[in-house]
């Protein structure tokens, strides 16, 4: 007790400060009887955590059963915060030796949210502690598949497998350029020394065919231009198929932009807390800041249908049925045959008493096109009470019709649930994202117009230069033979050397340019593997290990990779 | 140039300086009674050749043993390893160390030049061009100029070879012939087509004549190839349009091939070798005694120190900070600096949910930052943000606050203050109950 007092004390603490400002529950007019159910949850937790504390594990579980018990009857059973909570728990007590009530609290986080990875992650930490090391690696297998369940989890690493992607294609794509340049270079260079030569001597030739090389360096991020410039430059000595692939990689380094603005876009969408309360509240999962993240997302679009509509089913698990009703009818003004919001508009007007107005929007909901099994359940269970049974059976049968299985779901939950609420407006979220990606990408367009260049300039760029280079050629190499400039790399044995400790090297010499891209493609995939979370999104995954699982895959994959070129070039 | 023609010398010289001319790549096959043989041109230049009668490795050996560079046991020793699958025999042959790679794609050179210059001699059969993208061929071989095959054939095989009448050696010394100009040397017929009107490439030579430079200077000098340009001399000469002011010098060459003489004396075979490589491969530096020439001025290969320069380069900023190749360039900042943001808000939505599961915990949030890493929450590169730059944070009653640090300062414009409140979890004032308005009490006196 003295330790739950502490706490009470520390959150009393805060109080202060936050009374500064209104309440969230004041701004959504939530009623005593809400509030309690919310405060409820909170002393439960808190109970938890007491019992945790003093390793009092029938405390705990009756603690948590209670939890579990009101975060289900706001038909939102699953508390990913107290989730979290669970599990960092158990990695405290992991660490003081106490791995006993470290499993309890294991079991716990897993009840309060099953399947999340973090807790996981928490488990492998913990195995880790206690020496059980096969545990460990199992629990982290585990972790790791759990992640891709998770939307926001899978979104975010989707993004960085991309990014991964498009950054080991363009920095391959500018080591085949240097490779073109070993192995096709020699001709140019010989051209535009000749070229020159007809109107400076010998050595202010040379140092200007260096010049005319390599100037792009001194531009800014010059070593890219660099690889830009001698793509062009290289292109009329290249054969069709080192042509398609370097058209191949002006097209992604001209898409790329647009590609990760795109992303860029998307991925701002899912971090957003109203998405993610959203995505939480499509779960089932009762987050703490649901109800603030959601009054954000009616202020960043207050004239949405679609928000109204998943903030009155909001409304509706939390019982508040006269704020759901006003938004529900809300949303019937513009969508007048919405058979959700009908049904629902019906079951406001139920639990409040007014069946008159319920058995007529439960009616309407029946008339609409898409008919509703849930609505002639509905309304059967009005006229059941009005014991009008015939026109009750008759609505049953419909609903048995339409939806056989749902109505004997429906029946199991006998008085708790009488009138069947349905959830038409938490299933709207990807509308709500559409809506909130249009109003971002409108307010982006006057502050970040700057970001649209991208999209639109390299490729013309690159079209430029290739009509200019075309032009130089023309004129350099007018009159002249073809030399065979390229058969003396193998002249000093450099080449064989290159051969070996250069992917692609010999394919590019050889004249296969995609062959010589793929061999550089897969030892650059590899080492950038480790880097791919510092070039992309981090996830928010607590208790997760550091990028070292990723190094050591790298590492190991590059060692079997360099084996298998060593064997190959021997043979 | 599909389907089958009959061959003659003349028609067959004209396919291949078409071929060359056009930087055609593909297979010329050509066949009578006597065999068929596959020319493989690559960019209009011979990189290969075989014969149907006789394998790479036959031809080969032939020529090893009849130069004497490999002993007929030691052919054979390989021959029946290279027949049980042992390898090819130019890999068992560098393998075994009898010969140097260089020397020996020398060797292949000349097995193609002496394969090419057999069907020159042909005077029946049929031959077909199959154009395709890709050729095979040995990797490192010095291509063959339909140039340089056409004069050395002409050296070796004298009247009987591809082009009559006397043929341009490096020494020789032109000068042109004025329109009209009866110099003793009427136009002759050509033995193959060639169009000397205006524009054609081969009148641009006569630029360089002089009756003062010699074909060797005159190559140098235009930058054109040695080959092309005692051809393309040998084509003014005969289309009357330049003549040879010394005749001793044009005539030299007619004296005998200079190529391969005297290979089979008493040296040892390493020397065998290098008179037969220098031969072959440096021959018209050693004939011609040039002064420099511009692939000498090159010898270090710039363009290979350029290109691995720049893949060292590129190694670097793939392995420091490969985000570059994604937005390089300047215009790009925009969409750079909205994508880090983006990767900002991931970041700190991690420390987000360490900080308020430490408060549920807790019941505050940490003073520090790593206390969050020492429990497990966090890694040690969350204290970093996406920029690289560390995270400073400060703690308060209810609400924290996460920024970059630059030189110590907060970097603005990029933090992020994070409150407890409207989280039902850990905001008390969440639970109040709405306060009922109080009826003012008023006292009447």
């Amino acid at each position: 007790m003295v330790l739950i007092g502490l706490l009470w004390a520390a959150f009393g603490a805060a109080r202060p400060s936050a009374a500064i400002e209104q309440s969230v529950a004041d701004d959504l007019k939530l009623s005593l009887e809400s509030r309690n159910a919310f405060a409820s949850l909170q002393d439960q937790w808190l109970e938890w955590l007491a019992a945790s504390y003093q390793a009092d594990a029938d405390r705990a579980e009756a603690a948590l059963s209670s939890l579990l018990a009101d975060a289900d009857r706001l038909d939102m059973g699953r508390l990913p915060d107290l989730s979290l909570g669970a599990a960092g728990r158990a990695v405290e007590f992991a660490s003081q030796g106490d791995f006993e009530v470290a499993a309890w609290c294991l079991r716990a986080a897993e009840r309060l949210d099953p399947n999340r990875p973090e807790v996981a992650f928490a488990a492998a930490r913990v195995a880790r502690q206690a020496g059980r090391y096969t545990q460990a690696v199992r629990w982290t297998a585990r972790a790791y598949s759990r992640l891709l369940k998770v939307p926001l989890y899978r979104s975010l690493w989707l993004s960085n497998v991309a990014l991964w992607i498009l950054v080991a294609v363009l920095a391959s794509g500018a080591i085949f350029v240097g490779l073109l340049m070993a192995t096709r270079g020699a001709e140019l260079q010989h051209d535009l020394l000749g070229f020159i030569e007809r109107f400076l001597p010998g050595p202010m030739a040379i140092v200007l065919t260096v010049a005319f090389l390599l100037w792009p360096v001194l531009l800014p991020a010059g070593l890219l231009w660099l690889v830009v410039y001698w793509s062009i430059l290289l292109w009329s000595y290249g054969s069709v198929a080192e042509r398609t692939v370097l058209i191949g990689l002006w097209l992604v380094l001209g898409v790329t932009p647009l590609l990760l603005n795109e992303q860029r876009q998307r991925v701002r969408i899912e971090l957003a807390p109203a998405t993610v309360s959203m995505e939480n509240l499509e779960e089932g999962r009762l987050k703490g800041t649901l109800l603030r993240d959601l009054t954000s997302l009616q202020a960043a679009l207050p004239d949405s249908n679609a928000v109204n509509h998943l903030l009155a089913d909001l409304y509706c698990r939390l019982g508040e049925w006269d704020l759901a009703r006003g938004l529900y009818l809300d949303v019937l003004e513009e969508e007048p045959r919405n058979t959700t919001a009908l049904n629902n508009t019906g079951a406001c007007f139920y639990y409040v008493n007014d069946h008159i107005q319920a058995v007529e929007y439960f009616q309407q909901a029946t008339s609409t096109d898409g008919p509703s099994a849930a609505a002639h359940f509905n309304l059967s269970q009005i006229y059941s009470d009005h014991y009008r049974f015939s026109q009750a059976a008759r609505e049953l049968q419909t609903a048995r019709s339409l939806d056989s299985a749902g109505v004997g779901r429906w029946l199991s939950l006998g008085a708790t649930e009488k009138i069947i609420v349905l959830s038409g407006g938490i299933g709207r979220s990807d509308e709500v994202r559409a809506e909130l990606r249009s109003v971002w990408r409108s307010g982006e367009a006057d502050s970040r117009w700057s970001a649209l260049w991208p999209s639109t300039l390299p490729l013309p760029l690159a079209l430029a230069f290739l009509a200019i280079s075309a032009g130089l050629y023309l004129i350099v190499r007018r009159g002249r033979g073809s030399r065979p400039v390229a058969s003396s790399l193998d002249r000093d044995g450099s080449g064989r050397w290159l051969n070996m400790l250069l992917p692609g090297y010999a394919e590019a010499e050889a004249g296969q340019p995609l062959r010589a891209f793929l061999a550089v493609l897969l030892p650059i995939a590899l080492l950038t593997l480790p880097l791919v979370d510092k070039l992309g999104y981090r996830q928010p995954i607590l208790f997760a290990p550091s990028g070292a699982l990723l190094l050591a895959v790298s590492v190991l994959l590059l060692m079997v990779y360099l084996v298998g070129r060593g064997l190959r070039l021997r043979t | 140039m599909s389907g089958k023609k009959p061959v003659q010398v003349r028609g067959l010289v004209d396919v291949l300086l078409t071929i060359g001319r056009q930087q055609g790549t593909g297979v010329l096959t050509i066949q009578n009674e006597d065999g068929t043989v596959g020319v493989t041109f690559k960019s209009g230049e011979i990189v290969s050749a075989d014969s149907l009668n006789q394998s790479e490795a036959e031809g080969l050996g032939q020529i090893l043993t009849e130069r004497g560079l490999v002993l007929q046991d030691e052919l054979d020793e390989l021959t029946a390893e290279h027949e049980g699958g042992g390898g090819r025999l130019i890999d068992l042959l560098v393998d075994r160390h009898l010969l140097e790679r260089d020397q020996l794609l020398e060797i292949l050179r000349l097995r193609v030049f002496e394969l090419s210059k057999q069907v020159l001699t042909w005077s029946s059969g049929e031959f077909r061009f199959y154009r395709v993208e890709e050729v095979a061929f040995e990797r490192g071989i010095r291509p063959l100029a339909v140039e340089e095959l056409l004069i050395r054939a002409a050296e070796d095989l004298g009247p009987a070879g591809p082009l009559p009448g006397r043929v341009p050696n490096p020494q020789s010394i032109f000068s042109t012939v004025d329109d009209g100009e009866v110099n003793g040397t009427a136009p002759q017929a050509f033995p193959f087509e060639m169009d000397l009107e205006e524009g054609s490439e081969v009148l641009d030579l006569l630029h360089w004549l002089n009756g003062d430079r010699s074909a060797a200077e005159v190559s140098i000098e235009s930058g054109l190839s040695q080959y092309r340009v005692l051809f393309d001399l040998y084509v003014l000469q005969q289309g009357g349009r330049a003549v040879a002011v010394d005749h001793d010098a044009a005539e030299y060459l007619a004296s005998g091939s200079p190529w391969l003489a005297d290979l089979e004396g008493g040296d040892t075979k390493g020397f065998k070798i290098s008179k037969l490589t220098t031969k072959a491969g440096e021959w018209w530096r050693s004939r011609a005694d040039l002064v420099q020439d511009t692939e000498d001025r090159w010898r270090f290969r710039p363009n290979l120190a350029l290109g691995v320069g720049l893949i060292g380069a590129l190694l670097v900023i793939v392995l420091n900070d490969p985000g570059r190749f994604l937005l390089p360039f300047p215009w790009q900042g925009g969409l750079r600096q909205a994508l880090l943001d983006e990767q900002t808000s991931a970041a700190y939505l991690k420390v987000d949910r360490a900080a308020k599961t430490w408060f549920l915990l807790q019941g505050q949030f940490p003073e520090q930052l790593s206390e969050l890493a020492s429990n497990g929450s966090l890694v040690g590169s969350d204290m970093v943000d996406p920029a690289g730059r560390r995270l400073g944070y400060a703690a308060q009653i209810a609400s924290y606050l996460v920024y970059p640090l630059g030189e110590g300062d907060p970097a603005p414009g990029s933090s992020r203050t994070e409150p407890i409140t409207g989280d039902f979890l850990l905001d008390p004032e969440f639970i109040t109950p709405p306060t009922e308005p109080v009826t003012p009490l008023v006292l009447l006196e």
